[in-house]
């Protein structure tokens, strides 16, 4: 800061806070070594991945410079069905109902549902325990217990063959993932379940920590359990669920809801969606000489999907920072 | 005693509500209770039928709860019985699950905290790109990069390569760093003060004064990014496919399986035996996760 009179000139560089102090200057080959790698893994992994990705999507199958992955995509798009024989408007359809099932019903329940279990369930502790074994013990084990679940000697055949239900013959052989009309709205079904439970872990966290001296004052001045939840609770614990309807929107399109798993890789009987069609194009990649010439096609239609996504994002964010208000307690 | 008092209170505050109130908390109770054996049943069944003899379990007879058998036996014999590629046997893909996921939350969650503890407790040229980048790469879609990024780890020797595999994990920049970077700066630093003028250097600072403060908060972080990486089929498949993990083991063991009687108590076993580590350490570490790992607000 220079001094001239009883005037004091602010320099460029300490408006914009670039000024720094000779024991801040001593730290900073400190500070640059700690952090040197992982600005080097991120430099690798996310900038140069999605640069690269950008050009690849501007190539063809045989790695020369096209708008043939794009042309594929928009008629893709256009048609309803891409090259490879997929339907584009089914997996867009059934991600959205992924989405629907995820963040709509099964987060807005849980939003309710963790503050009962917090605040006001005896028991609450075994519950959470209970609730949150589907996300500890994983896709693979907990899909590999609801596909037998779902099997024709499982117990929801049984229970529906012993409730005298007339179940197709394709059922009673191959159980409700072996049928087209069945299969979706089983993985859907174990999805809600899932999401309803899931969403507790952290939405408990942000509860246990508003005091409770907030709700024993309330509570002598005569609030109830319902405007507790929603008057209290819910609005100290907003930015927690803003944030999490944030990352909720960035999985719009990149949610496979364990489909992989379901369909065994394979996407039949409707079970897909954009997630799974994504993550079977990487396989693909590392099965030698088989995937090589949809590097193109798949960087493209990774393109487009972002550029649908973004808007949703954005405008979302720019909704929801609008009702954020902050909560100091 | 303890939990007479919880009871005792519990039922003061019950007489205390009001008639809506009451049938509102019933009528939660009973969705907790049919949640909650929604949940659990299946684990119910499997486990019933991972302790039948291959001559007891067949497709007319499990649907029994109950089995007469009790064949523990099923879980030993996963160690010689579950096998996939021909060779690859149960304790080669449980090592293999243990170092991928133990080197994962090491070299992740050191380059989380480094990145966390820079952004958070210095001044220097670049900080508020790093902090952008942090909060860009949480809150931007960007879908399908999977291609480019195989394409780079091909290119740099990654697949398959353990020895080089840790970079690609060692991302400072997630949800991990997000969640550190609040913590570190709610930590005072008037220890980190006292300590230099007591002549300690930097890493000292880091490793003496800094670290222990945030000890439950990583301890939280591993257990939780432990049961993610633990039960991730996705980068065995995709990465490490000759190093298979138990994840991506129960995956092939299902899809190659000809699904003889004993493969499938074996596999329901297997199944069981391989969830269980994430479930103790979530049973041991629950409070600690609930009470560090939290979602704030995103400002930026």
């Amino acid at each position: 800061m220079e001094v001239k009179g009883d005037k004091m000139k602010v320099t460029y560089k300490e408006r914009k806070g670039w000024h720094y102090s000779k024991l801040e200057k001593s730290k900073f080959p400190f500070v640059y070594l700690i952090v040197a790698l992982p600005v080097i893994q991120i430099a690798l992994f996310f900038f140069y991945v999605n640069l690269s990705s950008f050009a690849l999507s501007f190539t063809n199958s045989v790695g020369e410079w096209s708008l043939e992955s794009y042309k594929k995509v928009i008629n893709a798009f256009v048609s309803g069905e891409d090259h490879l024989g997929f339907s584009l408007h089914e997996l867009i359809g059934k991600s959205m109902i992924i989405w629907v099932v995820n963040h709509v019903i099964g987060f807005s329940i849980s939003i309710l549902t963790s503050f009962i279990l917090t605040k006001h369930m005896i028991g609450s502790k075994i519950f959470r325990i209970i609730y949150h074994i589907p996300g500890i013990v994983g896709g693979v084990v907990f899909i590999g217990v609801m596909k037998e679940m779902f099997s024709s000697s499982g117990v929801v055949v049984s229970m529906l063959e012993s409730l005298g239900v007339d179940l197709p013959i394709n059922i009673r052989k191959y159980g409700l993932l072996g049928y087209e009309q069945t299969a979706f709205w089983c993985v859907m079904a174990e999805q809600l379940i899932r999401s309803m439970a899931g969403g507790n872990m952290i939405m408990a966290g942000a509860y246990m920590r508003i005091p409770n001296e907030i709700f024993e004052s309330a509570q002598l001045e005569g609030c109830g359990i319902v405007r507790e939840a929603f008057q209290i609770a819910m609005p100290c614990i907003w930015p927690t669920i803003s944030t999490m309807l944030i990352f909720a929107l960035c999985s719009f399109f990149t949610a496979d809801c364990g489909m992989y798993l379901y369909s065994d890789g394979t996407g039949k009987f409707g079970m897909t969606s954009v997630g799974y069609y994504l993550y079977r194009f990487n396989v693909a990649l590392t099965i030698a000489s088989s995937g090589d010439h949809i590097y193109g096609y798949v960087s493209a239609f990774g393109l487009f999907m972002t550029l649908l996504t973004l808007p949703v994002v954005f405008i979302g964010r720019k909704l929801l920072a609008k009702f954020q208000e902050n909560v100091e307690f | 005693m303890n939990i007479k008092k919880k009871l005792n209170s519990a039922l003061l505050k019950w007489k205390n509500l009001s008639l809506f109130e009451k049938i509102f908390l019933t009528s939660f109770f009973i969705y907790f209770v049919v949640e909650a054996v929604l949940q659990f049943y299946p684990f119910v069944w499997v486990f019933n039928n991972s302790i039948k003899t291959p001559d007891e379990f067949n497709y007319a007879t499990n649907k029994s709860l109950l089995t007469t058998t009790w064949a523990f036996s099923n879980y030993i014999n996963v160690f010689s019985e579950f096998v996939i590629y021909g060779n690859i046997s149960y304790f080669t893909m449980l090592w293999n699950s243990i170092w991928q996921t133990f080197l994962y939350l090491f070299v992740n969650l050191l380059a989380s905290m480094l990145v966390a503890y820079a952004l958070a407790k210095f001044r220097f040229p670049g900080r508020g790109l790093l902090y952008g980048i942090m909060i860009f790469t949480q809150i931007v879609p960007i879908v399908g990069t999977g291609a480019a990024s195989y394409k780079l780890r091909y290119e740099l020797g990654m697949i398959n390569n353990p020895a080089t595999i840790w970079f690609y994990w060692m991302n400072g920049f997630d949800y991990s760093a997000f969640i550190m970077f609040g913590t570190f700066l709610g930590i005072s630093k008037s220890y980190s003060e006292s300590a230099e003028i007591d002549g300690a250097n930097e890493w000292q600072i880091l490793g003496r004064v800094v670290f222990p403060q945030i000890l439950p908060l990583i301890i939280a972080l591993a257990v939780n990014n432990f049961v993610a990486r633990w039960n991730d089929y996705a980068t065995a498949q995709i990465s490490l496919n000759k190093f298979p993990s138990l994840a991506y083991g129960l995956y092939l063991f299902q899809q190659n399986s000809n699904w003889s009687k004993s493969g499938k108590v074996i596999y329901y076993a297997a199944l069981l035996m391989t969830a269980l580590p994430g479930v103790l350490l979530y049973v041991v570490f629950q409070n600690l996760i609930i009470k560090n790992v939290s979602v704030g607000g995103i400002k930026g």
